[in-house]
């Protein structure tokens, strides 16, 4: 971060905006000096849109703005601000214009955003024809359709203030400049050393037995240091020397004293090791376990819409395996970090203290090594790396045929299967072998230098040894010593970085899920209703999952509580978006959900969701029993609920057929149940948590008429009292509706009762001929009559 | 042996004529009655950029498939390549002067069509595809979409700052 930026937010000062960001939709003051000097009136311009784009595969900067009388394009180019001004009181550059072309706006009938590959065009409609008005990236679809959609309604003369929202987009919370949607910091003022200081920043709650820790580290280090003082020296100067004219027992004495404090070096070494290892051990578990809760509350923070943009995969990943990344960087590498850097520091003093000459020589000869250690890593991570890559395409090829195992028995394409592996397992063997091969030859030649140096540094001390009194017998070999331990410690501290690399990568992707903002969240104080009584009202709904692909173009509908709605359409039609939105798990583009006159916005997501009950044609059971899976929504349900959820979801007759009953367990590596039992089992989840309003979506789509039979029973049992939304194909299953909607690309067609429908002979009663015919064929009609019949006589 | 292929219909190119209208959109006429504006759709945008070229009309139903544009006239294949062009045209990314890393987000600094240009890339694994034609894409935040043709040509520096996050 610059310095200004330092002293600014230190100040809790936020930077004006950048010159050239100014609200969506409105012209930037120096744009408008431009245009005002080529007669331009600017006060007058009702909405602007500004593209990067001149042509087709042309960039550069282009405004497109309308008032009441015309449509204007102008290009313009906005110079760019330098990073290091000059002088002081430079004005800065003034954009310049190159084209300014105005259209009538009697001569523009409609305008249109077109998507292509990684561009858009605008084009406009009058007297039916076509006509360009710019390109721009892909990336501007969302505000080039905002721009189309509020001149469209401009031109039909309805109000488009309320589409005007003056947007800002993203800002840095520190210095005030665009950033992309969902960051809250740009490059400039995201701190390099963020992710570390975060990382630490876990350790803050232990950070006592961190220092213990370190001191622990350092007492067994500085200890082990002392080993080759001992050993080494004393031993060969003050005992073993042959000049030595001390009597016996002198020598023994001093023999003992060398040994005994070897031992107790020794001992104590081990006790500060043992200590440290231990409260480590005590420690990171704890600190994993928070970082492993932290991500998992984040992700269940987190909005539908999240989860279908991530893999699977990728999110599992960061639970476990970063997380886990981070555990082994601080259970093994950061002890041993802190360790080989006392040792290394150590014993160069130590060295140096042994003597000056034979330090300086070690040095320069290492310097050979401290340049080709560097070097020979990068060579091996991006080996690593190519490695890791062809194991993961290998991990990706078992995992796609563990999942797809049924369909390739049943295409019989094992053999191909196996040839597809066998051609990724080459190609894995192949890259294994290349960093065997360079590691296998790389480190026998540094091994070979490394024995050359201790050769020469033991010849030059020898030489010092014989011809000065420079260095004594015990010092040179004390100093060999010292030169093999300081060889593991600096191996270590030269690829120690990679692991610290793998461990900061980890923690970034643990961070993005941290910090990553729900799209769908509650106001500060939500609403909490007393009584929730399930009364829904749509008004003019718009909704879309990707900029400009509109799902929900502008629906309203009306359903009162205790009423049953049947929606009706055709695949891809919107119907379990709306869904979706009532239970928000989405948030619309435009317009409003209200239940109970209340937006669904304003409500506490948690009272909302606790009231509405969805059964899906997506059935998931988690794994456990299917008593476990009944109580989800409300685990305090007694055991006589539960069998009571189940019989009125005619799943009981099933589940205890089963030899555990209540107590099979299911899901993952659980019980194979079919998809009518596990739907039997979804609705039974819904029944016990007795929600206000059920939305049924393609509840009995998968079923055998038979089942679907007994579902409807069980459905028409709990719809009584509640609001009830039922989506399907099958108009039989809506005979009990009180009233249908026929959804159409996004638009409600059609509204009413069912008698009001088929009289109204439009679409609804198109389809219904068209199914009853269907039935017809496959002779379900006649025996749905004689059901009808049977149940008849037997009401009487 | 089953007999039973699928077969495939397509346009018959010599009944097809691609021309741009004064309003510069491309428009089709086949056996001379005009389809009017028209979309041309790649059914394989990296491996046959040229065949199998679905003809769509502006209410986005569709005309038919060509099997090859080479079969068609010189002037219609212009026109229809120079449409493709347009349509498909996507940021060539010729070098990569830096990839910088903060917080989880990658920011690139790279050069297109001889200007510079930086973006923001999240979730490489998502957003740095390599198709099977050895082409990279890359997405960036907004939904931006730049292309490296060809990551073996591009130059060395480049390839050495994209490679550790190829996956």
């Amino acid at each position: 971060m610059k310095i200004i930026n330092k002293v600014l937010f230190k100040l809790h000062i936020k930077k004006p905006p950048r010159p050239n960001f100014s609200p969506s939709g409105i012209l930037p003051g120096h744009i408008k000096e431009v245009l005002q000097e080529n007669e331009l009136n600017t006060d007058s311009i009702i909405y602007s849109l500004k593209t990067d784009m001149t042509g087709a595969e042309a960039f550069g900067d282009c405004y497109i703005m309308f008032d009441e009388k015309g449509l204007y394009i102008a290009e313009i180019e906005e110079p760019e601000i330098p990073k290091k001004k000059k002088k002081k009181n430079t004005p800065p550059p003034k954009p310049v214009l190159h084209k300014l072309t105005a259209l009538p706006i009697n001569e523009i009938d409609e305008i249109f955003a077109e998507q292509y590959l990684a561009t858009g065009q605008l084009t406009y409609k009058y007297n039916e024809e076509y006509f360009s008005l710019g390109y721009f990236s892909i990336g501007l679809l969302s505000k080039a359709d905002s721009f189309k959609k509020i001149f469209n309604i401009f031109k039909q003369g309805k109000d488009y203030n309320q589409y005007i929202t003056g947007d800002k987009g993203s800002m840095c919370q520190k210095c005030g400049a665009p950033v992309p949607p969902g960051m809250h910091f740009c490059k400039d003022c995201v701190s390099k050393n963020s992710t570390i200081k975060r990382l630490f920043s876990f350790f803050g709650d232990v950070k006592w037995k961190m220092v213990f820790i370190i001191v622990f580290i350092l007492f067994s280090n500085a200890l082990n240091l002392l080993i080759p003082q001992f050993s080494t020296q004393k031993l060969y100067d003050e005992v073993l020397n042959p000049g030595n004219t001390l009597g016996y027992d002198a020598l023994l004495k001093g023999l003992f004293t060398v040994v005994l404090s070897m031992a107790a070096i020794k001992i104590f070494n081990q006790l500060f090791t043992l200590v440290y290892q231990y409260l480590v051990a005590g420690m990171l578990p704890n600190v994993i376990y928070s970082i492993k809760i932290k991500i998992f509350k984040a992700m269940q923070r987190l909005s539908v819409g999240f989860y279908t943009h991530k893999q699977t995969g990728s999110l599992m990943e960061r639970v476990t395996r970063d997380s886990n990344n981070i555990y082994w960087f601080f259970v093994d590498g950061f002890p041993y970090l802190i360790g080989s850097a006392i040792t290394v520091i150590g014993i160069i003093v130590i060295m140096f203290a042994t003597s000056v000459k034979l330090t300086l020589i070690t040095l320069l000869a290492s310097t050979v090594i401290f340049v080709c250690y560097p070097l020979f890593h990068k060579l091996f991570k991006k080996m690593h790396h190519k490695v890791w890559v062809q194991h993961s395409k290998l991990t990706s090829k078992v995992s796609d045929n563990i999942n797809g195992h049924r369909i390739i028995k049943a295409f019989s394409k094992e053999d191909d299967e196996l040839n597809a592996f066998t051609k990724i397992s080459d190609k894995v063997r192949d890259a294994e072998v290349t960093v065997a091969n360079a590691e296998n030859t790389v480190f026998p030649i540094l091994s070979i230098f490394i024995y050359l140096l201790g050769a020469l540094v033991l010849g030059y001390g020898g030489v010092l040894c014989i011809t000065t009194d420079e260095l004594t017998i015990g010092q040179l070999l004390t100093f060999v010593v010292y030169l093999q331990m300081i060889q593991s410690p600096i191996d270590f501290l030269s690829w120690v970085l990679n692991w610290w690399a793998r461990c900061v990568d980890s923690a970034q992707r643990v961070f993005e899920i941290m910090d990553t903002e729900p799209d769908v969240k509650d106001i500060e104080n939500p609403v909490i209703l007393e009584s929730f009584r399930g009364e829904i009202e749509i008004n003019e709904l718009q909704f879309e999952y990707e900029p400009a692909h509109p799902i929900i173009k502008n629906l309203s509908l009306k359903i009162g509580e205790g009423e049953m709605l049947g929606i009706v359409g055709k695949t891809g039609a919107g119907k379990t978006t709306i869904s979706n939105l009532i239970a928000r798990l989405y948030d619309p583009k435009e317009g409003v959900v209200k239940i109970d006159g209340y937006d669904v916005k304003e409500l506490s997501s948690k009272q909302l969701r606790k009231n509405i009950g969805i059964v899906s044609q997506d059935i998931f059971l988690f794994m456990g029993t299917i008593a476990d899976n009944i109580r989800y929504a409300r685990p305090d349900a007694t055991n006589d609920e539960v069998i009571a959820a189940a019989k009125a979801a005619s799943a009981h007759s099933f589940i205890s057929k089963l030899p555990d009953g209540y107590e099979t367990w299911v899901g993952s590596g659980g019980q194979d149940l079919s998809g009518g039992e596990r739907q039997r089992i979804s609705i039974a989840r819904t029944i016990i948590q007795n929600p206000k309003i059920l939305i049924l979506d393609e509840a009995t789509a998968a079923m055998d008429t038979e089942t679907e039979r007994n579902i409807q029973n069980s459905i028409s049992e709990l719809k009584s009292g509640r609001t009830t939304i039922a989506i399907a194909h099958r108009l039989s299953t809506l005979r009990d509706a009180d009233k249908l909607a026929v959804i159409d690309d996004g638009e409600c067609i059609e509204f009413g009762t069912f008698d009001e429908l088929m009289e109204k002979k439009g679409a609804y009663y198109k389809l219904f001929k068209l199914q009853e015919e269907a039935l017809k064929f496959i002779g379900i009609e006649q025996a749905d009559e004689e059901d009808e019949k049977e149940e008849k006589e037997n009401e009487r | 042996m089953n007999d039973n292929k699928l077969s495939l219909e397509f346009l018959k190119t010599d009944e097809c004529s691609f021309s741009f209208n004064q309003n510069g959109f491309l428009v089709l006429s086949v056996d001379g009655e005009s389809k009017g504006r028209i979309k041309l759709i790649r059914s394989y945008p990296y491996s046959l950029t040229d065949e199998y070229i679905c003809v769509h009309d502006i209410e986005d139903n569709e005309i038919g498939i060509i099997r090859d544009l080479k079969e068609l006239d010189e002037s219609s294949l212009n026109c229809a390549l120079k449409e493709l062009q347009n349509r498909y045209y996507c940021p060539t990314i010729t070098s990569v002067k830096s990839i910088k890393e903060r917080m989880g987000h990658f920011y690139f600094d790279v050069v297109i069509d001889g200007k510079e240009k930086s973006f923001t890339v999240r979730d490489l694994t998502r957003n740095l595809r390599s198709t099977n034609e050895n082409t990279l894409l890359i997405f960036d935040m907004d939904g931006n979409r730049y292309i490296i043709p060809n990551q073996e040509k591009i130059e060395p520096k480049s390839r050495r700052l994209l490679e550790p996050y190829l996956y």
